[in-house]
């Protein structure tokens, strides 16, 4: 498939179907909701912080200019217990990011959904009994 | 492409709206069968003990369930569901979440987009099983099960719904790391609250010694320890307040006042009841009914913010996990990024008006 940066600057009827699960901090004053972008891009880094963790990936634009941005994802802890680890998104893997831009227009965006680009899914196999120490395996108890 | 799924997203928007009903505010979960079941289990179910004889609640807790915690107007009136409802709920349940591990092919275009947007990275935060369904339309007990707030209150509840619809208000806030609400600040989960952490927030770790009993809560490295030795309240306000705690029967009861009134929620709506205010008077039972459940009631009575007490029974579930470290600072790049992102709404916002006034002359 193409490499390509879709900039979708698009209306988007929200129908805030739920009360935020988590948020540790406030979208509206960091990300842009009239700027959801996707971006394939290969990853060149990812930081396994508190209290988010950020995937840098080098996205290739039409034109061959290759620009950085950095994805925020869930925070550690979260993504350990669902059994990720540091291979789970090596560097150098292809990955498809949808999510919202900046609000000050930098090239750093909220990761809504990641997915390799090969069409693997990033939580494969990890969910349901049984996950990685997820509490739910009763043999564990 | 990558969605192939997406034509059948239609029916999606069903499930949300039922799922909508379900999901909950921080994480929260599930009361399994609140009293009804609870009563069944204690016939059947003795608590453990510890060495020295008090009930043995130490586990790692948290709270996985469908129930929200405010009832929804669908339900009003209503406290429990019909058995249709429950497996309504649990098909609905099991759907969001093979969505939500479908990835991206699960999820409508970025142009339908419902993604809830105060939910950042709830994609990351799937717990990876689907939410425990009880029969209670909501956490809150009682005929109305809403949180009985002031009018004061209720404005405040609105304006923060607001931000969250991605509405962010002017004049702006966030103009220094000051006024970030206390969780920005990697302060503390606050007291209220913090045993319906969920995936993104850690779960809490309950520890006991003679006289004591300790709430570990991992997402700010929060602990409470509370004397359950007798002693009676100091007269120190803090922003954990000050707890008391004593053994009845099988149930632990912990009250806790003196806090400091410096917890600070300016745009997280859907957490606004934890303020810690100093009117504030906070009351928890902590009851194991079974081997991985602990039934935990709060009651909160703050005539500055409610207009009676309102209590809410969760269902905690045990988890086979460790706490993990959480240096909630040590990558907090949402301090520098929102104040950027503000400034940034300001010098629009600037413009708008410039242009504004230049159209009017």
């Amino acid at each position: 498939m193409k490499t390509k940066v879709a900039a979708l600057v698009v209306g988007v009827g929200m129908l805030l179907a739920a009360a935020p699960l988590w948020a540790h901090h406030a979208f509206a004053a960091e990300f842009d909701s009239n700027k959801p972008v996707m971006l394939r891009g290969t990853i060149t880094k990812v930081e396994w912080i508190n209290p988010h963790s950020w995937v840098h990936i080098n996205v290739k634009e039409p034109d061959g200019k290759v620009t950085s941005w950095m994805v925020e994802g869930g925070p550690p802890n979260a993504l350990f217990r669902r059994g990720f680890t540091k291979e789970a998104m090596p560097v150098g893997a292809e990955i498809v990011v949808e999510g919202y831009q900046a609000i000050d227009g930098a090239k750093r965006a909220n990761g809504r959904d990641i997915t390799f680009a090969d069409g693997r899914k990033l939580f494969l196999g990890s969910s349901g009994p049984g996950a990685p120490d997820d509490g739910k395996d009763p043999s564990k108890k | 492409m990558i969605r192939r799924c997406l034509a059948s997203l239609g029916a999606l928007a069903a499930v949300m709206a039922v799922v909508s009903l379900a999901s909950v505010h921080a994480g929260g979960q599930a009361p399994t069968a609140a009293a009804t079941t609870q009563s069944a289990a204690a016939k059947t179910w003795t608590s453990p003990r510890t060495p020295w004889g008090d009930p043995d609640l130490q586990a790692v807790w948290t709270y996985e369930g469908a129930t929200p915690l405010q009832r929804p107007k669908e339900f009003a009136g209503r406290e429990f569901l019909t058995d249709a409802e429950v497996t309504q709920r649990t098909q609905a349940e099991n759907e969001k979440l093979a969505k939500n591990l479908a990835g991206a092919d699960g999820r409508p275009p970025l142009k339908e987009s419902t993604l809830e947007r105060g939910a950042l990275n709830s994609f990351w935060l799937e717990s990876g099983s689907a939410k425990k369904v009880s029969r209670r339309t909501s956490l809150i007990v009682g005929p109305d099960g809403r949180i009985p707030y002031t009018s004061g209150m209720l404005k405040r509840a609105a304006a923060q719904e607001e931000v969250h619809a991605g509405r962010y208000p002017t004049p702006f806030f966030h103009q220094t790391w000051l006024e970030f609400d206390t969780e920005e600040r990697c302060l503390t989960h606050g007291v209220p609250g913090a045993m319906l952490a969920g995936a993104g927030e850690g779960p809490n770790q309950i520890l006991q010694s003679p006289g004591y009993v300790v709430i570990l809560q991992e997402s700010f490295v929060d602990r409470r320890t509370i004397p359950t030795d007798g002693r009676p309240h100091g007269n120190i306000r803090s922003w954990r307040g000050d707890s008391v705690g004593r053994w009845e029967g099988d149930t632990l009861v912990v009250e806790t006042i003196n806090f400091a009134d410096k917890s600070h929620y300016r745009w997280a709506g859907g957490i606004l009841w934890r303020m810690a205010t100093q009117t504030l008077r906070f009351v928890e039972r902590f009851t194991r009914v079974d081997a991985d459940t602990l039934d935990y009631q709060f009651t909160l009575e703050d005539p500055a913010r409610f207009t009676r007490p309102w209590t809410a029974v969760v269902p905690l579930t045990k988890l086979s996990v460790a706490l993990l470290e959480s240096g909630c600072h040590e990558g907090n790049y949402a301090s520098i990024n929102t104040l950027s992102g503000v400034r940034n709404l300001e010098k629009a916002a600037a413009e708008a008006a410039k242009k504004e006034k230049e159209r009017s002359r």
